[in-house]
């Protein structure tokens, strides 16, 4: 679908095809750092347990953002 | 013949010339079947109209080499290299078919990998030399690192699986960091073997551990003896949703690690092209992708950490008579 002067909606899909689940992605991961990040301000002495937690539970949203770049890449591919 | 050299004005050149630009993309089918339904004859407007776009798309870049082919050209005509340097590269299809080189840099990798652990290992001393002292650190901090996910009993009595894996990865990960190399993680064969072999492997020592019924009852929701409705349900909803998941847990694996290596190699390929397309003009190369290359390596780091512990973590849910304080860690 071409808008006006040779502006094709197309790369709008791919722009969103990453831009969606990166968004998404940040903010959950915002939200499970700044928690753990209380924690171990409230208790310096677990901040080693928790930040190997963190590191885990932040790997699920990374994941979805991931699949967000690679499905853009991979739209990249078939337009253009 | 500069490698980068990107010329939009030659493109526009074709426009009239509906012979030519056929000829020209040939290859790709998808492009020309749909520009060709929706603005048959109407070229102007195509997506070659716009070379900006075709910028980022490395599949496609043009001009490289003294013959002005895509990357993928100028690889297989070089006659210097081996065959199996030639099905890879940027250019060729990373979710495709497994390549030579791939299979080549993982077998390279491995034999660095098992002699540089042979020679820290073959004769113990007491006073430790380099490659033992190495391997010791090593072994010792892997050791301490997945206690910490996985709980001391999974990390002490499945060390082989574990940190193999992360140095295995990792090793992989980084190999592509060095010019000439690739990182075979940077290909989905490779992750998906991966993934594959740790949930297996996984489900394999859960079954040693706790045995098939203790797992069955695991993922029917643990219910009380005498309550019928309570296994009814656990057999119907949560049985199938939890043997779905084991394969999630494969595909989910691997194309993290695929997405951050190959997403993290695309990023730099196309930060190279557009610096140099700036050096060209102003005539300064400006090494520009380097934050981009260090965050490649902080991400290649923690994607070997996050693939071992969450194996560690199926593990430890496998255990968990040993360990109940890691059952919030279910995926």
């Amino acid at each position: 679908m071409i808008f006006g002067d040779g502006v094709n909606i197309d790369f709008l899909a791919i722009a969103l095809a990453f831009a969606v689940p990166a968004a998404a992605a940040a903010m959950s991961q915002g939200k499970a750092i700044s928690a753990a990040w209380d924690g171990m301000a409230r208790q310096p002495e677990v901040s080693d347990s928790i930040g190997g937690k963190l590191v885990i539970a932040l790997a699920f949203p990374e994941a979805l953002g991931i699949f967000g770049l690679l499905l853009a890449i991979m739209l990249m591919g078939k337009l253009s | 013949m500069t490698i980068f050299e990107f010329k939009p004005e030659d493109q526009d050149h074709h426009h009239g010339d509906e012979h030519h630009h056929d000829d020209h993309h040939g290859d790709e089918h998808h492009h020309d079947d749909h520009h060709g339904d929706d603005h048959h004859g109407d070229h102007h407007h195509s997506a070659c109209a716009h070379p900006e776009y075709e910028l980022l798309n490395i599949f496609n870049w043009k001009g490289i080499g003294p013959k002005g082919g895509t990357v993928h050209t100028y690889v297989e005509e070089q006659p210097w290299m081996p065959a199996f340097w030639k099905c890879s590269g940027p250019g060729s299809d990373p979710m495709g078919e497994i390549s030579m080189t791939m299979a080549f840099n993982t077998f390279i990798v491995s034999g660095i990998l098992i002699a540089l652990f042979k020679k820290g290992t073959r004769k113990i001393e007491f006073l430790p030399g380099k490659a033992q002292a190495f391997a010791e650190i090593w072994v010792d901090g892997l050791r301490n690192f997945f206690a910490s996910f996985g709980g001391e009993y999974v990390a002490t009595k499945y060390f082989g699986l574990l940190g193999a894996y992360f140095t295995f990865i990792l090793s992989l990960n980084l190999w592509g960091i060095i010019p000439g190399f690739h990182s075979p993680t940077a290909n989905i064969n490779t992750t998906l073997a991966f993934g594959v072999v740790g949930v297996i492997a996984s489900l394999v020592i859960g079954l040693k551990e706790s045995g098939l019924k203790h797992i069955i009852d695991h993922w029917m929701g643990e219910p009380e003896p005498g309550d019928g409705l309570a296994k009814v349900i656990g057999a119907v909803l949560l049985l199938p949703l939890e043997i779905v998941a084991q394969f999630a847990r494969m595909i989910s694996l691997a194309l993290r690690l695929f997405g951050n290596i190959y997403g993290g190699d695309v990023v730099l390929a196309v930060f190279v092209v557009l610096l140099a397309d700036i050096a060209v003009k102003i005539w300064i190369p400006l090494p520009l992708q380097l934050p981009v290359l260090l965050l490649h390596i902080l991400a290649s780091v923690i994607q070997a950490i996050v693939f071992t512990a969450l194996i560690s973590v199926y593990i430890s849910g496998f255990c968990s008579h040993h360990h109940d304080e890691e059952h919030d860690h279910k995926h």
